[in-house]
């Protein structure tokens, strides 16, 4: 099989206000950026895979207007959903089966008007689940409550962390549900985000890349997903992909960055909070995490790219950790190496 | 290529009915699902990957309904997947788990994907008034029909071909497809129509008639896709993935208009170019000769003649003339549609994967009432968005 790197990537805000760029266009310059960044054009490109949300978009079919600016034109597109790591995996798997030489993965996360957590909130089974108010945040919140029982912590523990991830809205305790808070949640700040995965060239090799979903009920799902993932690459490449230099993931509230650090084995729950605001685990976030630049939806794929430009700072092996789907039911681990 | 030969060792699909009432969406899906299991005398657990071929929401009205999948297939800690190009979506979702299989990351993939469209409190086209853009082309007002019924005036159009013979030939080609979907148990619509009980149905969007469309459908569809060294293992007929590819083509349909332009709105650029790519990969230099059946995505009767263009069956402009020399009848060279197609049952979730079951059908001899004699190679595509996406795959039985 052919070895699959990172030859480029991008990452594009789209800017607010009047100067707010229209989402096809923004997602056209990303995916601009990333070829030229990988030092191809587009005749180089032999495929597309999108990654995108229609319901956050508020498009029937999203790859529709985004297929051709992201580079699509004649070319072998899809487009996944559940996840835009998960999109790179099958890019991975395109490139190093002989299927394409170089795909571009696209996603990004409309900063439409229309309030988010509206736009999700017919994703629930309508007949037993919805009526409940089974909301994806409320699920997310059920299983922090979870995750915080079973290590005999409550969420007051993690104020100190909070202050320090979004320093100026700590104190915004807007209850979304209990115990999620509006400042324990990353804000998203709308971005569009491309890489392009090429056999030759790479800026950084993809070691390995691994996903896997588990049920949308918060309490049925596994106890340590993540540590499930990590013993299938070891299996498989020899190494714990924890073990690498530089570790970013998808903390979209405070306590997923702690939960993930915790199935990484970088510390005790109870410990991980304290570590990070003294500075005590540097290898975690150097990027500053998703309370620093949030791409939303396709915040999967910037965690690659932040792992990226680490192995391209010098880094022998970064890994990113995305969680996705209704309360993190999905994870997934990419492994980057310097390449060879 | 490096590529793993893929292979289909399983299908299974739900009856194509108007509605469901009985079940819902993940009901289709599992039912879809345990039939293909069954037919590939394999188990979930052996299942590593899940694709869900799930189209747009508003269709089933359920969001991100792959979150739901996982409990419904006892999926829990696999891989799964859920692919989205609109009607396309069954040709991208099994073209995923070819490239998982081929990279050597999957040994037994699982496509599944249903819809429930005529449960609907709102018309299918109404819904997908939405996939246009809101401000320039949503108004007009466009759907699909809309849409379909400017490209086959287009076609006429470039090709100089008079209203009334492409009124009639599409009337005979509508006519012969129902004739095929009646020797289907799986389609909705059985019953056969005459070419004039087709003139005479009502007019939808000029020149497009009720009997020359697809009609709203619930349904679901499966296949179980295997490595070749998994293939050995099971006794079942294999249908092999030798080619595939997809292309994508612009999204306004005002972009494919003009006299000297390859790209027209009256052609099938995407669907050419991706048939072509498929073909160098299975080694079909001679489509017309080397394929024994095709399974195309035609929602509209109006859409045969240029799809057999594309497919390269037809010379440009002759796809109608060939069609009256009986060509692409049940015994004619290259059978189109057997199962009576997307014509006959359009889930738009699964429509391009039930065109992929369909030719591993054939080429697995396992067609029933519509197998066509001697089928060995097969030709299957899908199309999505404002005649946008196209994938093409060919398949071909074990003793290719």
């Amino acid at each position: 099989m052919t070895v699959v790197g990172l030859a480029g990537w991008a990452v594009a805000a789209f800017g607010s206000g009047p100067e707010r760029l229209d989402v096809p266009i923004g997602v056209h310059l990303a995916a601009r950026a990333a070829v030229n960044h990988a030092g191809l054009s587009r005749a180089d490109i032999t495929g597309v895979v999108l990654a995108g949300s229609d319901a956050l978009d508020g498009r029937l079919i999203s790859s529709m207007p985004m297929a051709g600016p992201a580079g699509g034109y004649l070319r072998d597109e899809t487009k996944v959903v559940d996840d835009p790591s998960v999109a790179l995996a099958s890019a991975v798997w395109r490139v190093s089966s002989g299927a394409d030489r170089a795909v571009l993965v696209v996603s990004w996360h409309s900063p439409a008007e229309s309030d988010p957590l509206n736009a999700v909130s017919n994703d629930p089974e309508p007949v037993f689940s919805r009526t409940v108010g089974a909301h994806p945040l409320a699920a997310e919140a059920l299983a922090a409550t979870r995750w915080l029982h079973a290590h005999g912590l409550s969420a007051d523990r993690f104020d100190s962390l909070t202050a320090f991830l979004a320093p100026d809205n700590a104190d915004d305790d807007r209850l979304w549900f209990t115990p999620l808070r509006a400042a324990h949640v990353a804000p998203v700040d709308g971005a569009a985000v491309a890489v392009l995965v090429s056999a030759d060239g790479a800026r950084a090799e993809i070691k390995a890349v691994d996903f896997a979903t588990d049920s949308a009920l918060p309490l049925e799902q596994h106890p340590d997903p993540v540590g499930r993932l990590r013993q299938r690459i070891l299996a498989r490449t020899g190494s714990d992909p924890a073990h690498a230099e530089v570790i970013e993931t998808t903390d979209r509230t405070v306590f997923r960055l702690v939960m993930a650090a915790n199935a990484l084995g970088l510390g005790q729950p109870s410990e991980v909070a304290d570590a990070v605001i003294k500075g005590g685990l540097p290898h975690l976030q150097p990027s500053g995490g998703l309370f620093r630049r949030n791409a939303g939806y396709a915040a999967g794929l910037e965690r690659i790219v932040c792992a990226a430009e680490a192995v391209e700072r010098g880094a022998l092996s970064a890994l990113a950790h995305c969680s996705y789907g209704r309360a993190g039911q999905g994870h997934s681990l990419t492994v980057l190496a310097a390449p060879k | 290529m490096s590529l793993i030969r893929p292979g289909v060792v399983g299908v299974g699909m739900t009856p194509m009915r108007t509605r469901r009432p009985d079940t819902d969406l993940f009901g289709l899906i599992r039912d879809a699902s345990v039939a293909a299991l069954v037919d590939a005398d394999v188990s979930m657990a052996d299942v590593d990957l899940v694709v869900l071929s799930q189209g747009p929401d508003a269709l089933y009205g359920i969001g991100h309904p792959e979150q739901e999948l996982v409990d419904v297939l006892a999926a829990r800690g696999k891989r799964v997947v859920r692919v989205q190009t609109g009607g396309a979506t069954g040709t991208s979702a099994v073209q995923m788990a070819w490239w998982a299989i081929a990279a050597g990351e999957s040994q037994c993939a699982l496509v599944v994907g249903a819809d429930k469209m005529g449960d609907s409190q709102q018309s299918a086209q109404y819904v997908l008034n939405l996939i246009w853009d809101p401000a320039y082309e949503a108004g007009l007002p466009l759907n699909t029909i809309s849409m379909s019924a400017l490209q086959a005036q287009r076609y006429l159009h470039r090709h100089g071909i008079g209203l009334r013979r492409g009124e009639e030939a599409w009337a005979r080609v509508a006519s012969r497809l129902r004739n095929n979907g009646a020797l289907n148990p799986a389609a909705q619509l059985r019953k056969p129509v005459t070419p004039d009980e087709v003139l005479s149905s009502p007019l939808l969007f000029a020149p497009i008639r009720r009997d020359m469309a697809c009609p709203q459908t619930s349904g679901g569809a499966a296949v179980v896709m295997v490595s070749a060294e998994r293939a050995a293992t099971i006794a079942r007929p294999v249908a092999w993935i030798d080619g595939f590819a997809a292309r994508s083509n612009t999204y306004f349909l005002g972009d494919k208009m003009g006299a000297a332009d390859d790209n027209d709105h009256g052609s099938f650029l995407e669907l050419s170019r991706a048939a072509a790519a498929a073909y160098a990969q299975a080694g079909i230099t001679d489509p017309a000769r080397q394929i024994d059946v095709a399974e195309p995505y035609i929602p509209f009767a109006t859409m045969e003649p240029i799809a057999v263009e594309a497919l390269g069956f037809s010379e440009p402009g002759q796809g109608i003339a060939d069609a009256e020399k009986g060509r692409f009848d049940r015994g004619g060279e290259i059978p189109v549609c057997p199962s009576g197609g997307v014509l006959c049952a359009a889930p738009i979730s699964v429509s391009a994967l039930v065109r992929f079951a369909e030719g591993a059908l054939q080429v697995r001899g396992r067609a029933g009432d519509h197998q066509v004699d001697r089928c060995r190679t097969a030709v299957v595509t899908g199309a999505g968005g404002s005649i946008q996406f196209a994938g093409v795959a060919v398949l071909r039985g074990e003793d290719s």
